[in-house]
């Protein structure tokens, strides 16, 4: 469960920043597309690389925490987002490159600890059998929209 | 500087904890750069009408070997490069187009430089439903591409010491899973979680002629000789690297040349073919170290006309029609 590094968008009071974060990647169910024989379709909560990169859809459940907390737009720092999104094989079965696409819903507080929820949207490109990546996500209405990160697994 | 340190800790416990990937990544260096070698008048048609069994190295622990009419594969890593930083230094000895419809795909272990799913997704097209062998655990490692995979108990990593684990027969060819002691996974500490003992090596036996095929191993002194009870082998293809200074019989692992002399002469082969070395870098070694040290101690033990030293993209008849 090793936490990766997000950057996070941090607008407020006429100031533009980013705030650094962590987020875990927590994948209660996933689907692969194409199994082999001796692999079943599902997986709970550890999903082989294969299993994943090589085509599958799953759901995602992310909390979401910003070590410093947001400066400027004093969105509370625990969020979390929660979906579902594909991966694609590119290269290589996936090991080489790879990419997922997802939506779901995120889950904010702001300054006056008021929930702020809504629809997001994510991508993600993966690389070194699926151990990197890169993921970007748009938060519909949110007072952080977007925010950018890495993607690291290590098995 | 501070977040360097924190970056150069994580990279060298990566390293430390044994992932494959972030060892070749270290030791590769300016190789990585550098196209790999030419390999000159590659084989064209590999099927040869009057062989009994042949050989064509196509590098590293890829071999094309020829039982009679049937074709097998061996550790399929055609590309030009290994988890993705690890460069091949010289090319595969074939086309990919030009080999043969296979009768027999075998991967002894998922290890990177011995499983390739870039090679074995272009090699699917030609060889749609081929029997594809591997032994146990390293079918978390395969994606379901249109091959017959058979998966081989290997006796849970030779721990019993029975050196000989399942066989399948496919139409009269017949693989057993043959003793190696190596280890599993294919990242890093997944060998740990699930995959610790998905390796083998295997004999393939058709029409009465057999073959062992060693994948990576280390020595065992009482393994090697179990198995020439059981079987009279006509070749051994066996690794002799990786290896920096090649001294000794090599680690708990690998063999080193010396150690590959060892299950020559305990499997009582007929020939020793060397194989595992000569492709890619490791740690800062040449590459062709292995081979060094074995042409010294072929000469030592007298087994030099027992031993063929293929170049990448030779092609050996071991055994012809004729004789």
């Amino acid at each position: 469960m090793i936490p990766s590094p997000v950057f996070f968008e941090d607008n407020g009071n006429g100031r533009h920043g980013t705030e650094f974060g962590f987020e875990w990647q927590v994948t209660p169910l996933s689907y692969t597309f194409k199994p082999n024989k001796y692999l079943g379709h599902f997986s709970v909560m550890m999903v082989k690389p294969v299993k994943k990169f090589t085509g599958s859809a799953e759901i995602f459940f992310t909390p979401q925490f910003v070590t410093g907390g947001f400066d400027n737009s004093k969105v509370k720092r625990y969020m979390y987002n929660a979906g579902a999104r594909v991966y694609f094989p590119i290269a290589q079965g996936g090991e080489y490159l790879s990419f997922s696409l997802g939506a779901g819903y995120y889950s904010q507080k702001n300054e006056f600890n008021s929930k702020v929820d809504g629809i997001m949207y994510e991508a993600g490109l993966y690389s070194v059998f699926g151990m990197f990546g890169i993921k970007f996500a748009y938060k519909q209405n949110a007072v952080s929209k977007y925010n950018a990160g890495f993607y690291i697994k290590y098995y | 500087m501070k977040r360097l340190r924190v970056i150069f800790i994580l990279l060298l416990s990566f390293y430390l904890s044994g992932c494959t990937i972030f060892q070749e990544i270290a030791g590769n260096g300016p190789s990585s750069f550098k196209p790999p070698k030419e390999v000159k008048n590659k084989i064209t048609n590999p099927v040869l009408p009057e062989a009994r069994l042949a050989v064509l190295w196509i590098g590293h622990s890829t071999c094309l070997i020829q039982m009679d009419d049937k074709q097998i594969l061996t550790d399929p890593v055609l590309t030009t490069s290994i988890g993705i930083f690890s460069k091949r230094l010289v090319e595969p000895g074939i086309k990919t187009s030009n080999i043969p419809k296979l009768d027999l795909i075998a991967v002894t272990h998922p290890h990177i430089d011995h499983l390739s799913l870039g090679t074995i997704d272009h090699l699917q097209k030609k060889n749609k439903n081929v029997p594809f062998v591997f032994p146990e655990g390293v079918e978390s490692y395969l994606p379901g591409y249109d091959y017959n995979y058979i998966r081989m108990s290997n006796n849970n990593g030779y721990e019993d010491l029975n050196p000989i684990g399942d066989s399948v027969t496919i139409n009269g060819l017949t693989v057993y899973t043959a003793y190696s002691r190596h280890w599993g996974g294919r990242y890093g500490l997944d060998g740990f979680l699930w995959g610790e003992h998905s390796y083998t090596g295997f004999i393939f036996s058709y029409n009465g002629i057999n073959v062992y095929f060693g994948g990576d191993t280390g020595y065992d002194p009482l393994a090697f000789k179990k198995i020439s009870e059981r079987f009279d082998i006509d070749l051994a293809i066996i690794p002799i690297g990786p290896c920096e200074e090649c001294e000794g019989c090599g680690n708990k692992r690998h063999v080193y040349p010396e150690g590959a002399v060892k299950i020559f002469l305990d499997l009582k082969a007929k020939k020793f073919m060397p194989a595992h070395y000569g492709v890619f870098q490791f740690r800062l070694a040449d590459v062709n170290d292995p081979l060094y040290k074995l042409e010294r101690l072929i000469k030592d033990y007298g087994i030099k006309d027992k031993t063929e030293i293929l170049n990448i993209g030779e092609q050996k008849t071991f055994i012809n029609k004729n004789f």
